[in-house]
């Protein structure tokens, strides 16, 4: 394989795991977006997804795709429940506090995964874990394309929803201008709650989406959020289509970072950009300019 | 313009002073002066660019266009800090108190400009907060403060800084006559002491019984510019604005 | 404040100094190291406490002035020979120097609240890359100071058994409560506390705030670059795992922010609390063979307290002991 060919490839795979990328930081985005919530442990909602999907293909036999639903289905309501009993009473606080409160969350759910499935990386090997494509010079391996397609595909009908149903635009507004949505009768603890819900359901998706193609430990979580929190950035907060783009492209640049350097010095690039990004234009690449001085 | 021993006789002139947003110019081209020593008051409805100016002039805003000349220097641009350093004191239309320390250690930052040592400080905030009435609350949190005393705290802080010129952004707002008047004295009495005044204000008793000139602003644009008497008199002052917004006591 | 409250303080410090001038008489090895890792811990928690508690900069990767001081340090003793006196200087200073140069950056471009925790985090974390691919420290592999002789003067090499260091780190400790207090009753402090509550304000009084930020950043960073000296020292051995990066910035914030931000006693009553409960549930989880319930602990821990005294626990037992006048100040 020549190295353009290497290069190719791996911007095809970060695009791929760009878009599972962009998921999680959909859902942070919605969080930090209408709640102005610094969820530190997003990374954690990540790990869980990915830990659901392979217990349920343990324990169960059916194909990690089966998997999906079920992560999405628990992390939404676990994220209501955890917003309405606890959640709710931090979004007032500080942002030192949060910050503290949900490294907190963060550090319980991950020393529950390690008490519960142990330090050890699990992985699933299934049938669908060894077929790949070959299409021209690209190798395509058939469970990363699936759960990319089904990350985009979550993503849209997300936006649409959002944009379209009633919810989903009390949402919006939340995010937009919170005074005037209570004034308005939006129940804002219920608004956000569902935003939680949403959040949470997003980066336990995007988990059970990777379980087939990386091997979880309980440590996992914390490259996650930061990663999240990246997208987020260089992609703008109150931007959906920011945080697609975003997590595209630091897919693919963490990618070719690896293939060119070393993969430890993926990060390197993305950090450099998120200090670029809050030093240049913090609000992300498609926020509205900010009225100067 | 100088005076007789080559001193400015404006503390402050502001000259074409204009600043646009996105779609709006909040101030479009005023200008006027300041005289030492005066009580001067600038008036105008409701987003009328009056803030807009003080920030301007104060520093936390830039301008547009337009130049500001702060006792014969020209100012524009120059950063809050160093206006305060320079003799320029502000209040804000929203209040903004230091609500986790008292009373005291508030105004005590803003003595700490011109005096060396924190006793000493401590001891100028101490006369300030005499001066305003509330020495007796000096160690109260600011934020357990009522909203007249908060008034007075605000006019305080501004007060530490021994300003030549003090602006005070409707300083008067929301407080009953037997609390606007205790003000009134408080201004009159920094006035004799030889600190110029320019104050933003709605309480009309207030701006007649106190100003010597009175600047008007409607839609961003000087309206009218002189002693108060023939500024109420002016047409165009009653149609945009007095005749709806009079407070008469 | 009244003269019998400063009384109360004073007599109060003493005491509080005194006992622990005693404790490793009656004390073993093990208690005396827990108890050293609380005095670094509380340093740390100090030099931090004033950067986020007094002037409200968030700044999430102290780790990077905590690590840089360790290596510094580290580098000039072996590499170079120099005395370790003497290296502490450039262990605060380096630091104290990146502080300035990030707080410059972000300050300039008025980059605030979470954004400017990002941004710590940020240079934190490549920090923690950059070091983990440079040979000359030794990469992931570690780099080690020379293991101690029988010929070891603690006295010159800094370096010694657990009661030579639980003096010196009590020392160290102490040194930098007095600064603290000092730097807070101060034009300082003033200046620190009006930027925390408003910072526009406080410009309009003639504070200059990107100075003080400034300052007060590149103080935090030096005294966090000393303690990070001071780790290796104690611990011989360097990983950049182990002292950079943001897992590490999350562990030395937790202690102040239990103990209490905006106060003086505050990080040194959350060391003393947090460092404890720490290491019982890491032997607990040692015991029982069951990885991670040292983090489950830890995280319920920072949750309950976090929810219960979002302000820290020193503020209300200070209340209780009749040592303060009202919470924060």
């Amino acid at each position: 394989m020549s190295v353009f060919d290497l290069y190719a490839n791996a911007v095809l795979n970060g695009l791929m795991i760009g878009a599972i990328y962009a998921l999680i930081a959909t859902g942070l985005n919605i969080i930090f977006g209408v709640m102005r919530v610094v969820n530190f442990a997003h990374g954690e909602m990540v790990v869980i997804g990915m830990y659901i999907g392979f217990a349920v293909w343990k324990f169960s036999g059916l194909p990690p795709l089966a998997a999906v639903p079920i992560a999405t289905l628990v992390m939404f309501m676990a994220g209501y429940l955890f917003q309405r009993a606890i959640g709710n009473d931090f979004v007032d606080q500080p942002q030192h506090i949060q910050f503290v409160f949900y490294i907190g969350l963060g550090l319980t759910i991950t020393g529950l995964h390690a008490v519960i499935f142990g330090p050890d990386p699990r992985g699933i090997q299934d049938a669908m874990s060894f077929v790949s494509y070959r299409i021209g010079i690209f190798r395509v391996d058939a469970s990363r394309l699936n759960a990319a397609a089904a990350a985009l595909i979550i993503i849209f009908g997300l936006w649409a929803w959002l944009r379209y149903s009633l919810t989903g635009k009390s949402l919006h507004a939340a995010g937009e201008n919170l005074t005037g949505g209570k004034v308005i009768g939006i129940r804002i603890s219920h608004v956000f709650a569902l935003t939680a819900a949403i959040g949470m359901a997003c980066a336990g998706t995007a988990g059970a989406l990777i379980a087939p193609l990386y091997d979880v430990t309980p440590y996992l979580a914390y490259e996650f959020t930061l990663t999240a929190f990246i997208i987020v950035i260089v992609g703008g907060l109150a931007s959906l289509p920011g945080a697609l783009v975003g997590g595209l492209l630091i897919g693919v640049s963490e990618a070719l970072a690896a293939a060119i350097v070393s993969p430890s010095a993926k990060s390197f690039i993305s950090y450099s950009l998120l200090i670029v990004m809050l030093l240049i234009k913090p609000d992300g690449l498609f926020s509205p300019r900010r009225t100067s001085r | 313009m100088t005076g007789p021993i080559g001193e400015p006789a404006n503390v402050l002139e502001v000259r074409s002073l204009t600043r646009r947003f996105t779609g709006l110019v909040a101030v479009n081209n005023v200008t006027f002066e300041v005289p030492k020593g005066s009580i001067t008051a600038l008036i105008g409805p409701n987003g009328a660019g009056k803030t807009t100016c003080f920030s301007m002039i104060s520093g936390a805003m830039r301008p547009s266009a337009g130049e500001i000349i702060y006792d014969g220097r020209n100012i524009t641009g120059l950063k809050p800090e160093e206006l305060c350093a320079l003799g320029m004191a502000r209040t804000f239309q929203i209040m903004r108190p230091l609500s986790g320390m008292t009373a005291i250690d508030n105004v005590t930052v803003g003595a700490l400009l011109h005096n060396p040592s924190v006793r000493l400080a401590r001891g100028a905030a101490f006369d300030v907060l005499a001066r305003v009435g509330l020495a007796e609350k000096a160690e109260m949190p600011a934020a357990m403060l009522t909203l007249p005393d908060r008034k007075m705290l605000e006019l305080a802080k501004a007060l530490s800084t021994a300003p030549r010129l003090l602006m005070l952004d409707e300083v008067m707002a929301a407080l009953r006559p037997v609390d606007s008047d205790r003000i009134v004295e408080v201004l009159r009495q920094i006035r004799n002491d030889g600190v110029t005044i320019l104050l933003i204000e709605h309480v009309m008793r207030v701006v007649m019984a106190l100003a010597e000139k009175v600047i008007v602003l409607h839609h961003g644009e000087k309206i009218a510019d002189g002693e108060p008497a023939a500024v109420v008199s002016d047409r165009r002052v009653i149609e945009s604005y007095l005749g709806r917004k009079a407070k008469a006591v | 404040m009244s003269a019998a409250l400063a009384t109360r303080q004073t007599v109060a410090a003493i005491l509080f100094v005194g006992v622990l001038a005693v404790v490793p008489i009656i004390a073993d090895d093990y208690q005396i190291a827990v108890l050293a890792q609380v005095f670094l811990t509380a340093i740390v928690g100090i030099a931090w406490n004033l950067m986020m508690g007094y002037a409200g900069q968030l700044s999430l990767g102290h780790a990077l002035y905590f690590g840089v001081g360790a290596y510094v340090l580290a580098i000039l003793t072996e590499r170079y020979g120099v005395s370790p006196w003497l290296a502490m200087i450039p262990a605060a200073v380096v630091p104290g120097v990146f502080g300035i140069l990030i707080g410059a950056l972000g300050f300039r471009f008025s980059v605030r609240g979470v954004y400017f925790a990002l941004l710590t985090i940020a240079f934190a974390e490549m920090a923690r890359i950059g070091f983990e691919h440079w040979d000359y420290v030794g990469k992931n592999g570690g780099f080690f100071l020379s293991a101690l002789t029988s010929a070891n003067n603690p006295m010159r090499s800094l370096r010694g058994g657990a009661t030579f260091i639980y003096y010196a780190l009590l020392i160290c400790m102490v040194l930098t409560w007095s600064l603290s207090i000092v730097l807070v009753r101060s034009r300082l402090g003033y200046f620190w506390r009006a930027v925390r509550e408003d910072e526009d304000a406080a410009r309009a009084m003639g504070v200059k705030a990107l100075r003080h930020k400034l300052l007060v950043v590149a103080i935090s960073a030096a005294i966090t670059g000393i303690a990070g000296a001071w780790f290796a020292l104690i611990n011989g051995s360097l990983f950049p795992d182990s002292v950079l990066g943001m897992r590490i910035s999350i562990d030395l914030i937790v202690a102040p922010v239990v103990g209490g931000l905006g106060t003086l006693f505050g990080p040194i009553f959350g060391a003393l609390l947090v460092v404890p409960v720490n290491e019982f549930t890491r032997s607990l989880s040692q015991s029982f063979s069951i990885n991670g319930l040292n983090l489950l602990f830890y995280g319920v821990l920072l949750m309950v307290i976090v929810k219960i005294a979002p302000h820290g626990c020193w503020p209300a037992i200070a209340g209780w002991l009749r040592l303060s006048k009202h919470g924060r100040s």
